[in-house]
């Protein structure tokens, strides 16, 4: 018996469709029946299956691993600190409460203070970029 | 069935619209414009009605599959896994589910429509073998060929 008959048995049991017996029989023999079932599969994805293929390359824990002797050299960022005014002064009933920008100038300076050692780092995932802020003092 | 001569296109249209309409919301989900692909079948119906012969039922399924087909941005599956690309993945994984879906939509439209109609159920859709010769009122068989023949032609194309 020819392979090439065995072309639509293919094709049917790619898709998880159900074959014959003696196809599966002689499948389990014939290695240019197995390679192209294996090539119907992997055609068959490209209009079947429409999961988003995985990105290849280093999973995004490698970029934890490496981030750690960072961490460890930078220095644990410190969280910066935020000095806030009370400026709860109740405002007439029917006036809106006025509060002049100058009148928060310590709110401003906290806000102004930047973190002074910034890191980016890029893993192999595009997704994944892992950011180090550490404090100037 | 249009076993008479003297059924007439407004009692087919009468006694088809339900069945056309599931298929097309089934294909399209519950929108205004799985009402659009149903009306647009009936057009094509009208305008092919001197050629059918016989019960024109499922030539009437298949061109509703195939005309939902047409309007599709998508295959309706990968949805949720769109949405979900857009939330955690970014437009990359996007891009790449429009890129293919526009090469297999070129492949699909090289095929024979009853082919076309019977792949697009089973394997874009997933429905089972039945549920696709229920849907288009063929024969397991039938759909088997055809979408046996389908996928060799498919593996070619894409
Ligand atoms: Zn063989």
């Amino acid at each position: 018996m020819s392979c090439g008959q065995w072309d639509e048995e293919i094709a049917l049991w790619a898709g998880g469709d159900s074959v014959g017996e003696e196809f599966l029989a002689h499948l389990q023999g014939c290695g240019r029946c197995q390679r192209e079932l294996a090539e119907m599969r992997v055609a068959r994805a490209e209009w079947a299956d429409w999961t988003p293929r995985k990105r290849r390359g280093a999973s995004w824990w490698w970029g934890v691993a490496a981030a750690v002797p960072l961490l460890l050299w930078v220095g644990w960022p410190r969280p910066v600190e935020v000095e806030v005014l009370a400026l709860a002064m109740p405002a007439a009933p029917g006036v809106p409460a006025y509060v002049p920008v100058a009148r928060m100038p310590v709110m401003k300076k906290a806000l102004r203070r930047e973190p002074a050692a910034t890191m980016k780092i890029l893993t192999d995932d595009p997704d994944v970029v892992i950011l180090l802020l550490g404090d100037a003092e | 069935m249009r076993t008479l001569l003297a059924d007439s296109f407004e009692q087919i249209v009468a006694a088809q619209q339900p069945r056309v309409l599931a298929i097309c919301r089934r294909l399209l989900g519950e929108t205004g414009e799985a009402e659009e692909a149903a009306q647009d079948t009936f057009l094509k119906l009208h305008r092919c009605w001197s050629q059918i012969e016989g019960d024109p039922g499922p030539w009437l399924y298949r061109t509703a599959v195939n005309t939902c087909l047409d309007r599709r941005r998508g295959p309706r599956r990968s949805v949720e896994l769109v949405e979900m690309a857009d939330r955690r993945r970014g437009p990359a994984e996007l891009a790449e589910i429009a890129q293919r879906w526009a090469r297999v939509k070129r492949a699909l439209e090289q095929l024979p429509e009853r082919e076309r109609a019977a792949i697009t159920l089973r394997d874009i859709e997933g429905l089972e073998t039945r549920e696709v010769a229920k849907l288009l009122e063929i024969t397991e068989g039938t759909v088997r060929s055809q979408i046996a023949s389908a996928r060799m032609k498919l593996r070619r194309l894409v």
